[in-house]
């Protein structure tokens, strides 16, 4: 039998040589995009490492001058403060707005201009909702500088991103569950709360995590509303906070402790991975029924 | 063995006089005047689009909640007692009137939680154990035996007709007078239909039945009464026995002789 040429089998044409190079350059930026934010990890992780100690996580800063010794328990529990707090306005605003504007609402102009707004909310920068809270919670009804400005300032950041995340997920639970419950003689409220919360809460969850990640990473809208450089922490409204990202800010704009800077740095890092994956995991379980 | 079926009891339970609904400006019902009797099979027949299912959903308010649709004018009497007279109660109809669904749905919980969804709003488990009330209830659609062992689990391990008789299970404890079913056949296989119906036969010594159905053998198999609707309009109604063997109209005769429909 006589043997054919080597190309009967083999595609050697333009359309073959570009898929060939479009996957290469697929697997590269893909690689990249994986590096970049494993090598920030990675390198915070290598710098930061060393001044993590039990003693840096429960203490307060120290030295002079102030935050070249001792640790960040005050800014940790500060940021933890202005978020929780934060959340108690956002939550209730943010997922009572998706509820009405999912289940109640029947006007679709309304709908549609509500949405409108609160995505350009979520899209205003983090600086313009600190100048708000400043101009008009610290300065205007008098708060001053304390963890309640700074706590409701947050709440102001976060409360887009709840509303539009859990309208989004309550908009996916198909109708004919609500009509099926509704069949039943039930009230509205106890079908939301039975069947379309029961469903969407663990994302609803999730998207509250991933909110107040965002929150508790930015510096600018607790910068002039709730920061301070140094307390010794605890729990009261009116007084004024640390926060990790305005403590890792003062750390390296006064150049004091690049070290200390990098496991604040670090720390901050830590916790919002920690609340992503958490907000992973809760996401998962909305999946428990088997929907 | 085949249940029998249990002689005509002739009092008027459901009545509809003068109904008209509508999709927006589409009207789908026009002008509908029937009666339903107490414990008895009814089946509304007729082509696809001809607007059963709309009207059976009319019946007990549910077809208030499709974005759109609306009862234009007429009136639905249960015992005498206007159901969209405005001083009736949409949630306290649904419970008297519960309705299954062409497509099994159970909600995203237990198999015995499902059951009790209405039940607990309509406050009817008082002194009895929550496990106890769904028992009853999965025991009444021959479920309980298939499930007693699992009743925790989600109700989505169910097959299809196992979800459909759950449905039934989850409106009988609501404590309705009557049930309506749209098409509950039309999305599970021959042998669950087969169960359905021996179900609806059953039930219908405790409950007043409405079925829609596309399926004439199955409106001859299990209904006394059969009301035909052809374009939004009844074209006849009368005992199951007459419409099959006697059609008073052409237009009936074509459908139940399968020239059209």
């Amino acid at each position: 039998m006589k043997a054919e040429p080597l190309h009967y089998l083999t595609n050697k044409h333009g359309e073959v040589r570009i898929d060939r190079f479009v996957t290469v350059a697929a697997w590269s930026f893909g690689a990249l995009g994986l590096c970049l934010p494993l090598s920030i990890v990675g390198f915070l992780f290598a710098r930061g490492v060393e001044v993590i100690s039990w003693e840096f996580l429960t203490t307060a800063p120290g030295g002079l001058p102030l935050g070249v010794a001792g640790g960040i328990m005050p800014a940790i529990q500060g940021s933890l403060e202005l978020v929780g707090l934060g959340l108690l306005f956002a939550l209730p605003l943010g997922i009572g707005g998706a509820i009405y504007l999912s289940e109640y609402c029947t006007s679709q102009a309304l709908l549609k201009v509500t949405r409108f707004v609160t995505e350009c909310l979520a899209g205003i920068p983090a600086i313009v909702y600190g100048l708000f809270g400043y101009s008009f919670l610290v300065v205007a009804i008098n708060l001053k500088a304390s963890l309640l400005a700074g706590s409701i300032t947050l709440g102001f950041v976060m409360f887009p991103l709840v509303l539009i995340g859990s309208h989004e997920s309550m908009r996916s639970v198909n109708w004919v569950y609500r009509e099926s419950a509704l069949a039943l003689g039930v009230s509205r409220s106890y079908m939301v709360r039975r069947v379309v919360l029961k469903q969407t809460w663990p994302s609803i969850m999730a998207i509250t995590l991933l909110a107040a990640g965002h929150a508790v990473g930015s510096a600018s809208p607790v910068l002039y509303t709730a920061s301070i450089i140094y307390s010794r922490g605890g729990l009261d409204l009116n007084a004024p906070v640390m926060t990790l990202p305005t403590h890792l800010y003062y750390l390296v704009s006064e150049a004091i402790s690049f070290e200390h800077a990098y496991g604040t740095a670090l720390v901050l890092t830590m916790g919002l991975l920690l609340l992503n994956f958490t907000g992973r995991y809760l996401r998962r379980l909305s999946g428990k029924y088997g929907v | 063995m085949t249940p029998q079926r249990i002689s005509t009891n002739s009092t008027v339970l459901l009545e509809v006089a003068g109904l008209v609904a509508a999709y927006g400006s589409h009207i789908v019902l026009k002008d509908i005047h029937c009666h339903f009797l107490e414990n008895t099979i009814t089946a509304i027949v007729g082509p696809s689009g001809c607007g059963k299912s709309t009207f059976v959903k009319t019946l007990n308010r549910t077809l208030e909640l499709i974005p759109g649709a609306e009862v234009l004018s007429g009136e639905v009497y249960l015992r005498g007692v206007g159901i969209y007279s405005g001083k009736t109660d949409a949630m306290a109809i649904r419970k008297r009137i519960g309705i299954i669904h062409q497509s099994p749905l159970p909600f995203p919980m237990s198999i015995v939680e499902n059951v009790l969804f209405g039940a607990r709003f309509h406050r009817h488990l008082d002194g009895m154990s929550p496990r106890e009330y769904a028992e009853v209830y999965l025991e009444k659609v021959g479920l309980l035996d298939e499930v007693k062992d699992r009743l925790d689990d989600s109700a989505y391990k169910l097959s299809g007709g196992e979800q459909q008789r759950l449905c039934l299970a989850r409106t009988l404890a609501n404590q309705p007078e009557i049930i309506l079913m749209d098409e509950p056949c039309s999305a599970i296989d021959p042998a669950a239909t087969r169960r359905i119906e021996e179900l609806c036969l059953e039930l219908q010594e405790e409950y007043t039945i409405v079925i829609v159905t596309h399926n004439m053998a199955q409106a001859r198999r299990i209904s006394e009464h059969t009301i035909l609707m052809f374009g939004g309009h009844i074209i006849e109604a009368g005992t199951t026995e007459q419409i099959f063997s006697r059609p008073k109209t052409e237009l009936a005769r074509d459908f139940v002789d399968g020239v059209i429909g």
